[in-house]
């Protein structure tokens, strides 16, 4: 027996010790700052556009995406650039070579090889070797004597150092001088070339040397000078010439001749396209008219309107009406009405039940305030069009009236228009998409929920263009939502915007007993099974649900209704909620503590033996104090303080602590929709340690009872609200009189036991609060 | 020549107890003489070219500026290539005084602190420390003293601007180079958030503090009232701080309540076209035409702020920004050296502004 108390004695010393040690030193330490709150800033709304009702792979895709997004889709322009000219080499030379082998002479083949080649052409019966041999455009060029195709090759090898851009940490220095003489030279070759596309060629050569050395006077010389003697058919490079043209005109201020230029080269030449649209700059009004009459076909005057209309941040309605009245069938203008579509999409499409709406207009200011007169511009431009029908796509700009009804917020409108056009529509993508775009009105003209709209939005769900358009699955969702909240169903709304996990943070009792009563229907919709049937199928989430309920209880610390749920929760599955033992004395406030060595119990089960131990204390008297003391204990434990703290709570946040001293018991939580709820509130346990105390005639149990409750005292001075006690820095918590009661009581009683002995020698702020007073 | 005789004289009948006294006495006079504090005015240049203009010389000629802090280049990110990229490097076409003072300056976007990995940081600073050297041979007559970084860092982003800036730091300090980073207000409002970064010397940069953005703003470039809530942890910076004034104006455009671009340097004068503009009040004009403006294609019902700094506003501004700076010598730099930007200023002005930081710290 003595070894026992001893024992007991050992434990206890070691609880206080580990108690002060905690509270003075490792709390601080070891609870973490708060995560602060987590803001997602990125735009968050729905898109029902298939991209391939117009051709992205048609040349001014860019419009569709925006250039940013293009370059990700696309090769880097210089990959289109060398794949382009690599054709047109191969064209010129009847298809005779390997696209790999003219890739190799034309930008890998060194000056050395070039060299060779053009030495072992003038010799008789010579013999390639080394790469060359089995290259079949050099045994092209070998076998046929090609002379000229070599010289230039040759040239264009020794231009090519002085026109690379090089790193931008180590830019290219361009050595003038040497640029020059290459001029010079290159202008011989010229001279004494006879073939029209080397000719072309040289000139490219020239031009390009003369403007990267930013001589814009010679490049334009270089230009009228040698162009009117070049006598080709077609060619990329005449495109590529009239960039460099461009950019000289632009260093000499000719802006106006240049920015024309850049936009024929948009026009005309996939490759130069992003960076023509880069440098197609107007500066003026007056500008803009001057570029309008240098354009000589109403294609080139639509082009300008379109590179205008292309900035992101434009009001595009303007330039598409003018691209319209020039020239109906323009490719630009679906560009730009499928972009327009796309920004209202952004501005309205969902916008009552979208449920970040409040940060897209914070960090997008999306919507647009002015987004009715956007919307009405371009209905008014789309109903123009369907009334000439000069367009030529007719049913996209129908399927685009019938969206704009749709945007607008006029469902009657929407459906009757998309309605009609069904199974008129021969395009497949265009037949798909008005399908997609119905049942989009359908979803988001619901202005009620019942069980037979739950069925129609499983059957959608069901079908292919639901899982072929990704923003399906959040549009509803979100929609039905905000539909379950109008309509009080609070628990479904949150099964759309949530997950049943994410409740546990703190239960909502509501929410809860919504969800058990659909689990417990007879008939429920096939919407409502898919909120509370598990994986399997069958079984229900409403155990869970139980468990949900009962911990509910236990944190608000209503033992008998807890129990009353955990009853309800079939007996089966009552260890599926964990198994717990929180009736040990365990003066050490140490949450990570789980005792591994003693039996667990169900919660149902140790609700059932505290009622028990309140009965057998009312029985007897005698045994009343420590039947008290233990229920303290294990209502003690499951708090936020205590070792046993899942037994009432799922989520414990150490950064909780540094939110204790507002008085709430529940924080804001990243991924917690309400918060979490910490189990703070030490009132009963206090309740059932002043009774063990009041009650007891022996001296230790009242000291330890007192001890206890002077701790549960202590933690209501951290949880009230203004309490000054600071976690951050380690300082000896003051607690004030109100709260220090079972302190005094504790000093002025028991001083003649060995608990106390062991309090002061081991807890340094008892001792120090013992020695203040 | 007396008074040492008399010094003599006095010697043999000073007692130690007298001599402790004296020395006491001489010593705490001496470090009671105010320190003559010394306020460098300069002029941040923000051209990619640096070439002066005759106003611009007559400028620093005139405000007896004797350094300027010319941007070398910006370091941006280049999300096509996924890597760090040099930017808008200045070329020079100028001669400068040897007596003029350059301070090279590197403006690095947080977005490249964003998105460049921790294990690339070492390899950036290189690259950037290789091209500083490399434009520093431009400038053979001026010995290069201090470089200076900026970059609006955020707590998210501190580690890594840190770990470059002392990267810097070993390669330029042997070189006899000091380091100086600019900041931001809240840089130092929240200095234990942010960190305070491992330079010598601080900028702070007194400008660009209110919402640009937000339609209600009245100025964001210089708005006292919102500077003033940022300063009352000046005093406790640990770093020397020199200050940047801003001299510039902009148009702030907005369309359908959407802020859309800074005009720059966009002048009343530019706006007084009362067929394209009409002036809704002090500081804000509608167009009421589609128009070109300075480039910029502007429509219909767009509305224009005009955000100007004010002789009286950069008054205002020094002396709050006397009341709570350490007593120190330092550099009041004026951004930017751009006859545009300068003549808004009358050279009497600029140097009453320096005057008045001069005076209050004597």
């Amino acid at each position: 027996m003595k070894e026992i108390r001893n024992d007991f004695r050992q434990l206890v010393t070691m609880g206080i010790g580990l108690s002060c040690f905690f509270i003075l030193l490792a709390l601080p330490t070891k609870i973490s700052k708060g995560c602060g709150p987590y803001v997602d800033k990125t735009f968050y709304g729905y898109s029902f556009l298939n991209p391939n009702i117009i051709d992205l792979d048609a040349p001014k895709a860019p419009y569709f995406a925006g250039f940013e997004k293009i370059y990700k889709r696309l090769k880097p322009t210089e990959d289109i650039q060398q794949k382009d000219n690599l054709t047109e080499w191969n064209e010129r030379f009847c298809q005779v070579a390997k696209l790999i082998d003219l890739q190799f002479i034309i930008y890998k083949a060194s000056l050395t090889q070039m060299r060779r080649l053009k030495k072992l052409i003038g010799q008789k019966n010579s013999q390639l070797t080394g790469q060359l041999a089995g290259n079949t455009f050099a045994r092209h060029l070998h076998r046929n004597k090609c002379e000229e195709a070599v010289d230039y090759l040759i040239f264009a090898k020794r231009c090519e150092p002085h026109v690379i851009a090089g790193s931008s940490w180590n830019p290219t220095q361009r050595d003038t001088v040497a640029m020059q003489f290459l001029i010079k030279d290159g202008l011989k070759e010229f001279k004494k070339t006879k073939s029209h596309y080397f000719k072309l060629r040289y000139a490219y050569q020239l031009i390009r040397l003369a403007h990267y050395k930013r001589d814009y006077v010679q490049t334009l010389a270089l230009y009228d000078n040698l162009l009117p003697k070049t006598d080709n058919n077609p060619s990329l490079i005449e495109d590529w010439i009239e960039g460099h043209k461009a950019g000289a005109l632009m260093g000499l201020g000719r802006n106006v001749e240049a920015a024309y230029l850049y936009s024929r080269i948009f026009q005309n030449t996939p490759s130069k396209r992003a960076t023509a649209y880069q440098s197609f700059t107007i500066k003026s009004d007056e500008e803009w008219a001057a570029c309008l009459r240098l354009c000589q076909t109403d294609e080139e005057r639509a082009t300008l309107y379109a590179l205008r209309a292309n900035d992101p941040n434009s009001l595009a309605v303007e330039d598409m009406e003018a691209i319209y009245h020039i020239n109906p069938k323009n490719e630009h203008l679906e560009f730009l009405l499928v972009r327009e579509i796309q920004k209202l999409e952004k501005d309205l499409l969902g916008a009552d039940f979208n449920k970040n709406k409040k940060n897209n207009w914070r960090y997008h200011q999306i919507p647009r305030k002015q987004v009715g007169k956007s919307l009405l511009d371009l209905l008014k431009l789309v109903l123009l069009v369907g009334e000439e029908n000069k367009v030529a796509t007719p049913a996209l700009w129908q399927i685009a009236e019938g969206y704009l009804e749709l945007l607008g917020g006029d469902y009657y409108a929407a459906k009757n228009t998309l309605g009609h056009l069904k199974g008129g529509i021969t395009d497949e993508i265009l037949a798909e998409q008005l399908e997609a775009l119905i049942m989009v009105a359908n979803i988001d003209g619901l202005e009620k929920i019942n069980p037979e709209m739950e069925d129609l939005i499983v059957s959608y769900e069901r079908t292919t263009l639901f899982t072929k358009y990704p923003d399906f699955g959040k549009f509803v969702k979100d929609k039905l939502a905000y539909l379950y909240h109008e309509q009080g169903f609070e628990g479904k709304a949150f099964l759309e915007e949530h997950t049943l996990k994410e409740l546990r943070y703190n239960p909502q009792l509501g929410l809860i007993e919504e969800l058990i009563a659909i689990c417990q229907k007879e008939k429920r919709s096939r919407l409502e099974d898919e909120m509370v049937l598990k994986s399997d199928g069958v079984t229900t989430i409403e155990s869970d649900l139980w468990d949900l309920k009962g911990t509910y209880y236990l944190g608000q610390m209503q033992l008998e209704s807890a129990l009353e749920a955990y009853r309800q929760m079939p007996r089966k599955d009552r260890a599926d909620y964990g198994l717990f033992n929180p009736f040990r004395e365990m003066p050490i406030d140490c949450v990570n503590c789980r005792i591994i060595d003693t039996a667990g119990y169900n919660k149902t089960i140790i609700l059932e033996q505290i009622l028990e131990l309140e009965y057998k204390a009312k029985a007897d008297m005698e045994k009343a104090p420590a039947y008290y003391y233990q229920i303290g204990n294990a209502l003690y434990n499951m708090t936020y303080f205590g070792y046993e703290w899942e037994v009432a709570d799922y989520f414990r946040s150490g950064s909780s602590w540094y939110g204790l001293k507002s008085g709430e018991a529940v924080f804001a939580t990243r991924g917690a929709p309400f918060g979490n709820h910490e189990t703070v509130n030490c009132s009963l346990p206090l309740y059932y340690y002043d009774k063990a105390f009041r009650l007891s005639k022996n001296a230790e149990l009242g000291a330890r009872a007192a001890f206890m409750a002077a701790k549960c005292q202590q933690n209501q001075f951290f949880t009230s609200k203004g309490s000054d006690y600071s976690f951050y820095d380690n300082q000896i918590p003051y607690v004030t009189a109100e709260y220090r009661q079972y302190f005094n009581i504790l000093k002025d009683y028991y001083t003649e036991t060995a608990f106390y002995e062991e309090v002061v020698e081991e807890c340094l702020y008892f001792e120090r609060y013992a020695a203040r007073n | 020549m007396d008074v040492v005789i008399e010094n003599q004289k006095l010697k043999p009948r000073l007692s130690p107890f007298y001599k402790i006294a004296l020395f006491c006495f001489f010593f705490l006079t001496y470090s009671c003489e105010p320190k003559k504090i010394e306020i460098q005015p300069a002029f941040y240049h923000w051209q990619t070219n640096l070439s002066l203009s005759e106003l611009e010389k007559k400028y620093l000629s005139d405000l007896s500026i004797q350094k300027i802090y010319p941007k070398f280049f910006d370091v941006d990110w280049d999300f096509n290539r996924q890597e760090a990229t040099a930017l808008a490097t200045m070329s020079l076409s100028t001669n400068l005084p040897e007596t003029l003072e350059i301070i090279p300056t590197v403006f690095i976007t947080n977005r490249t602190l964003v998105e460049i990995s921790t294990g690339q940081i070492t390899n950036l600073a290189h690259k950037i420390a290789q091209k500083l050297q490399g434009q520093m041979t431009a400038f053979p007559d001026q010995a290069i003293k201090e470089i200076q970084f900026d970059c609006d860092w955020t707590q998210s982003t501190q580690a890594k601007y840190f770990d470059l800036l002392a990267i810097f730091n070993k390669t330029f300090n042997p070189l006899g180079i000091e380091l100086s980073a600019t900041i931001r207000l809240h840089q130092i409002k929240y200095a234990q958030k942010t960190g305070i970064p491992p330079v010598n010397r601080g900028m702070l940069m007194y400008y660009n503090m209110g919402e640009v953005q937000k339609r209600t703003t009245i100025n964001s470039i210089l708005d006292n009232a919102i500077g003033a809530k940022y300063l009352d942890k000046l005093a406790a910076y640990p770093l020397p701080l020199d200050v940047a004034l801003p001299l510039f104006q902009w148009g702030v455009l907005f369309r359908q309540d959407k802020m859309i671009k800074l005009l720059n340097q966009l002048t009343a004068q530019d706006l007084s076209d009362d067929q394209r503009f009409t002036k809704i009040d002090k500081n804000h004009w509608e167009v009421i035409k589609s128009t070109y403006l300075n480039g910029v294609y502007l429509y219909k019902n767009d509305r224009i702020r005009l955000e100007k700094v004010e002789t009286l506003a950069l008054k205002t501004a020094t002396a709050l920004l006397q009341k709570q700076l350490k007593k120190a010598d330092r550099s009041i730099v004026f951004y930017h050296l751009d006859s545009m930007v300068i003549q808004q200023f009358e050279i009497a002005e600029l140097k009453e502004i320096i005057q008045q930081f001069e005076r209050n710290t004597k």
